[in-house]
């Protein structure tokens, strides 16, 4: 029996659970990509309907209607109109929720009137009756001219029932909501004699939103159709009334609300949580519990992954025969792919409580909060998405900035987002932390949980500085608004937290991993070998002056100095000493230089790289953890390299300095220049510099 | 010594694999996919 696979567009406006319902039909059969030429997420996922039946599912950006002002929201139009692309869906099926149906309904009726079969799920079911909304579905089916599912995603419940409507789509009509005709009689009917073949709202959507996926002469739109913006926002606006009409009309028939029922618990909670005091205070303890846990309940299986890799590095050595690819395993490979599972439990534990945030409702509270404050220095509540997004990776961060109408607002958020804590500088801060920050406790909070959030609020501050700096000295005017929606308080839901924990960690792996690895084999071969006499007669040499001394020195310890003597002659050490005049003032030794130096691509690589240097250059004792040998690396007056000073610089530097090619990248794409990657490069790696160096001299 | 000649080999393969990913990642810039547009979709 042949298989069928149907297409589904899964479209809503934001917050309606559209992604807990994506979730809920495909589990984990899910792929996040890009959209061609854009870099806006393009997230799909496959679903079985039944023994012959599948779905292939593509969750669209959330937007409140087919009127596109963001790339985001002209990604659904992009793909309702076009025929040709080669997710066309077969059906779309449009999520609301219980509680907002009417605002809802508006993006429904403008995807039903494109006369694609449309389906209505209507979400988060369970809250009718605690709000005391009830539903007419049949009449709302019969007014909407659709087919229906009443469902939970959250309880999972009515997923089988969507399921069955999807593969039975041919049966729901086609039939519009609205006839286009009445926003304005005289104009949509000289249209309709213009383009006689096509779909009328489809035309209209031309006109108005830059797409043209009709094969229409463009021309022929442009001379005779085309009004002036103002005239174009009036019948849109038109549009929207008579949609509101039909909307409120279903709606009296359909809907009955009962608001004494409904109970206030919501705005109660508002009203403490975005308390102008309160508000702050409650955050700032949930800041503190965030990265008091992320260190605390991390240190056991980081603990447990470092001695599993330096044992396993070891035992390598001890089976496999001597030679280079031994090596290469035990002092590159091994220690390398270490130095990225590792961070594995504190990657998790952040997103974990980012998205218990998020499914909570808490966040959108946050972003009004935080309103306040942006706008003092030149942002919009908005620059909060990207600034949070920020603490996971800065490249989907300002992408997230295209929501920001104000090109100034986005641009300056934009700038300064790459200055918030991503994820690829938690390693780094981590393992630097845990090197010089003794495990005590003040007030029962954890002084090394202590400092990692000072990083983070550190961080924050410096970018909101320089958007006030930014503010003042970019001379752009243009008008914002700020409209934040609140959605309901919601238990977070496991599936998603855990799916959404899962494709963050699987990102860092996949994604930094690689780079780590392929980094850390070429890294171990510039360190095993070396130009000249001072590498190839290293045991000869450093036997000689150990004779020459006339001191007696224990044979492990003498292989150590052979290996470290090696290494300071290796291709790496002769780069790293190359470099030391710039970076000495900083407090950093050639190693360290090293380390710098190749994460300027990208962050992580700082650790893998260490990781590699210290295996390399430190044969004595194999099952050492890469911590303790770094923490007891000493330079040649026997001081420990990693001190107090030499640590808080590195931090610093690490905090500000612009070490991110991808996100270079992503800065050229969206501000179409590169003028501004560039500012930001100089700027931001010139600052860190100049704070380390301060640092350092300061505290040495 | 066999065994040498074959360790010296597998230690160039990795190096060789890990040079060409990363000139690739860094160096190599990607064709954007265009197949998802119709001819005449203007944006591109």
């Amino acid at each position: 029996m042949n298989s069928k696979t149907i297409k589904v567009a899964l479209i809503g406006n934001p917050n309606v659970g559209k992604t807990s319902v994506f979730n809920q039909l495909t589990g984990l059969n899910q792929q996040v990509g890009n959209y061609p030429g854009i870099t806006v997420d393009k997230k799909m996922g496959i679903c079985k309907l039944n023994q012959i039946t599948r779905a292939k599912i593509i969750d669209l950006p959330g937007t409140y209607s087919l009127n596109a002002n963001s790339i985001d929201e002209n990604v659904v139009i992009e793909l309702l109109l076009n025929k040709n692309d080669e997710d066309f869906p077969d059906v779309a099926v449009v999520v609301t929720e219980v509680e907002n149906l009417k605002r809802n309904l508006l993006l429904f009726t403008q995807i039903k009137d494109l006369e694609i079969p449309t389906l209505l799920i209507i979400n988060m079911s369970d809250r009718m009756q605690q709000k005391g909304i009830e539903l007419n579905i049949p009449l709302l089916e019969t007014e909407l001219k659709t087919k229906i599912a009443l469902i939970s995603s959250r309880k999972n419940i009515g997923i089988d029932y969507v399921k069955k409507l999807i593969v039975n789509y041919k049966n729901i009509s086609t039939e519009p909501c609205l006839n286009a005709s009445s926003i304005d009689e005289e104009y949509f009917n000289r249209l309709k004699k213009a383009f006689p073949n096509q779909l009328l709202y489809k035309l209209w959507l031309v006109i108005t939103q830059d797409v043209n996926f009709l094969n229409l002469e463009r021309n022929t739109i442009e001379n005779n159709f085309t009004r002036s913006h103002s005239d174009l926002k009036k019948l849109q606006q038109k549009e929207t009334i008579k949609r509101y009409q039909f909307i409120n009309d279903t709606l009296k028939i359909s809907q009955k609300i009962d608001k004494s029922k409904a109970t206030d618990f919501q705005s109660k909670l508002d009203n403490i949580l975005t308390h102008k005091v309160f508000g702050y205070l409650i955050f700032f303890c949930i800041l503190l519990l965030i990265f008091q846990s992320i260190f605390d309940w991390s240190s056991i299986p980081m603990d447990f992954i470092d001695a599993t890799f330096s044992k396993f590095s070891a035992i390598t050595k001890e089976i496999l025969p001597q030679g280079k690819f031994t090596d290469l395993l035990s002092d590159g490979i091994i220690p390398g792919i270490g130095g990225i599972i590792i961070f594995i439990p504190q990657i998790a534990f952040l997103f974990l409580f980012i998205s218990v945030l998020e499914e909570s409702g808490y966040m959108s509270r946050v972003v009004f909060l935080m309103d306040k404050i942006m706008r003092k220095f030149g942002l919009s509540g908005k620059s909060i998405v990207p600034l949070i997004s920020g603490t996971a990776c800065a490249i989907p961060a300002i992408m997230s900035a295209r929501n920001i109408e104000n090109w100034k607002e986005r641009l300056i958020t934009i700038l300064i987002t790459p200055f918030i804590t991503c994820s690829a500088r938690l390693p780094v801060y981590a393992i630097i932390i845990s090197l010089i920050i003794p495990e005590k406790r003040i007030l029962g909070f954890s002084l090394q949980g202590l400092t990692l959030m000072a990083l983070y609020l550190l961080a924050f501050f410096v970018a909101i500085g320089s958007a006030y700096i930014l503010n003042k000295a970019l001379k752009l005017k243009c008008k914002s608004y700020f409209v934040v929606e609140m959605p309901s308080y919601k238990v977070p839901q496991f599936k998603n937290v855990a799916l959404n924990v899962l494709e963050k960690t699987k990102a860092f792996v996949t994604g930094a991993g690689k780079i780590i690895l392929a980094f850390s084999v070429v890294l171990w071969f510039l360190g095993s070998h070396g130009p000249g006499q001072n590498f190839e007669k290293a045991q000869e040499i450093v036997e000689k002056k150990v004779f020459t001394s006339q001191q007696k020195i224990n044979p492990s310890v003498l292989k150590n100095n052979v290996a470290a003597y090696k290494l300071e002659n290796s291709y790496i050490g002769i780069m790293g000493k190359t470099i030391e005049p710039v970076i000495k003032p900083l407090g950093y030794d050639w190693k360290i230089g090293i380390a710098v130096l190749s994460s300027f691509a990208v962050r992580e690589v700082f650790v893998g790289t260490l990781a590699t240097i210290y295996s390399v250059g430190n044969q004595n004792d194999e099952e050492a953890t890469i911590k303790m040998k770094m923490g007891e690396d000493v330079d040649a007056n026997g001081n420990k390299i990693f001190n107090f000073a030499t640590g808080i610089s590195l931090l610093l530097f690490y905090a500000f300095a612009m070490q991110c090619v991808s996100t270079l990248a992503i800065v050229k794409k969206e501000t179409n220049s590169w003028k501004w990657p560039i500012i930001q490069l100089v700027f931001m790696t010139g600052f860190a510099y100049m704070v380390a160096l301060i640092a350092y001299q300061s505290l040495k | 010594m066999e065994f040498m000649n074959l360790q010296d080999i597998l230690t160039y393969v990795c190096l060789t694999l890990a040079i060409v990913f990363l000139i690739r990642k860094f160096f190599w810039k990607k064709k954007a996919n265009k197949k998802g547009c119709g001819d005449d979709c203007n944006c591109h």
